[in-house]
């Protein structure tokens, strides 16, 4: 178990968590696309990944400590600004989370292709219960489960309520291969394809080759490569 | 062997001080994709809307992007599609590979 992800391993947190966020949205009655503010868009990936860590299922790599408003995930944020930057979602006010629609889209063609796979079943049944038990709930009312959650916590060896545990204290660390009784699938295509696009600075630099061809900015082998031996 | 064409956009990456210490080996791993566009660097098809893209493996941290005229034309789709097509497929040989970029995978 380890504190850091790989980069394979942030990649596929992009997708899960923009999968989540499109499976709340479709909680909401009118249909809206505001998710919630940053305290319930960081419990939602605790209360998805704190059962399949105890049940040593690589899903989420998020790791998790106890913070001011309880489990906390520095790579929550890197996540929230690359899906920001690729426009996949926005924030209002800068703490409310409104998924857009090219979020939407990633989102049901990765839950079609991917998640719905039957070796997959088990991580999307777990995202959809979580969305189905928490995704109308008010942030107060979800800070409050998740106070109320008993947790093992690893490093002091003993079952505490979230609300106990000392802060700074690890909830969930990311598992190693060997660690997991099972892992999420995906196909190499498919990490590849978010590796581009849940990535800000890929994204925009490879729409702009693509420009490149369609206005002729096209070169020829000696124009790329007569400077290089 | 295929022939090969890039988008000014791959040039400056190549001349990015970020990747210029790996111009040599940017050019070998190009080489190898031009004899084997399919198989090489570990060459993957792309989904979603980046279908009939592939990536190469420049790096573990390094991605080469490109298509192939001729998967793309296989599938008919140059004119529909604006992430595939080209300005115009008139006289660029069937067998050629266009690259598009290098990438960062994470």
């Amino acid at each position: 178990m380890r504190e850091w992800r790989t980069a394979e391993e942030g990649i596929i947190d992009k997708a899960l968590y923009l999968s989540l966020l499109d499976l709340v949205a479709h909680q909401k009655e009118e249909g809206g696309t505001i998710v919630g503010n940053k305290i319930k868009c960081m419990k939602l990936p605790f209360l998805v990944g704190y059962p399949m860590f105890e049940k040593r299922s690589k899903m989420f790599n998020l790791t998790f400590f106890q913070y001011e408003y309880g489990p906390f995930s520095k790579h929550i944020y890197e996540v929230w600004g690359d899906l920001e930057g690729v426009g996949c979602l926005a924030f209002i006010d800068k703490n409310w989370i409104e998924l857009k629609d090219e979020g939407h889209r990633i989102a049901h063609a990765f839950i079609d292709e991917v998640l719905s796979r039957t070796e997959n079943r088990i991580f999307l049944e777990q995202l959809q219960d979580v969305a189905r038990k928490y995704g109308r709930l008010a942030p107060p009312a979800i800070m409050n489960i998740v106070y109320n959650m008993e947790v093992y916590v690893l490093e002091l060896r003993e079952r505490l309520k979230v609300r106990d545990v000392p802060m700074g204290v690890n909830f969930i660390y990311t598992l190693d291969d060997n660690e997991a009784r099972s892992k999420l699938e995906i196909e190499q295509g498919w990490l590849e394809t978010l590796a581009i696009e849940l990535n800000p600075a890929n994204k925009h630099s490879i729409v702009r080759a693509i420009e490149d061809f369609h206005e002729g900015r096209v070169l020829t082998h000696e124009e790329v490569w007569s400077n290089v031996s | 062997m295929y022939h090969d064409r890039y988008s000014e956009t791959f040039k400056a990456k190549k001349n990015d001080p970020q990747f210029r210490s790996l111009a040599r080996q940017a050019k070998n791993k190009c080489n190898l994709i031009l004899q084997a566009p399919y198989g090489a660097c570990k060459s993957e098809p792309l989904k979603y809307e980046w279908a009939r893209k592939r990536s190469g493996r420049l790096t573990d941290q390094l991605r080469i992007i490109y298509k192939i005229c001729e998967e793309c034309q296989k599938r008919g789709e140059q004119e529909s599609n604006h992430m595939i097509s080209c300005l115009s497929c008139e006289g660029v040989p069937v067998k050629t590979v266009n690259f598009l970029d290098i990438t960062e995978y994470h």
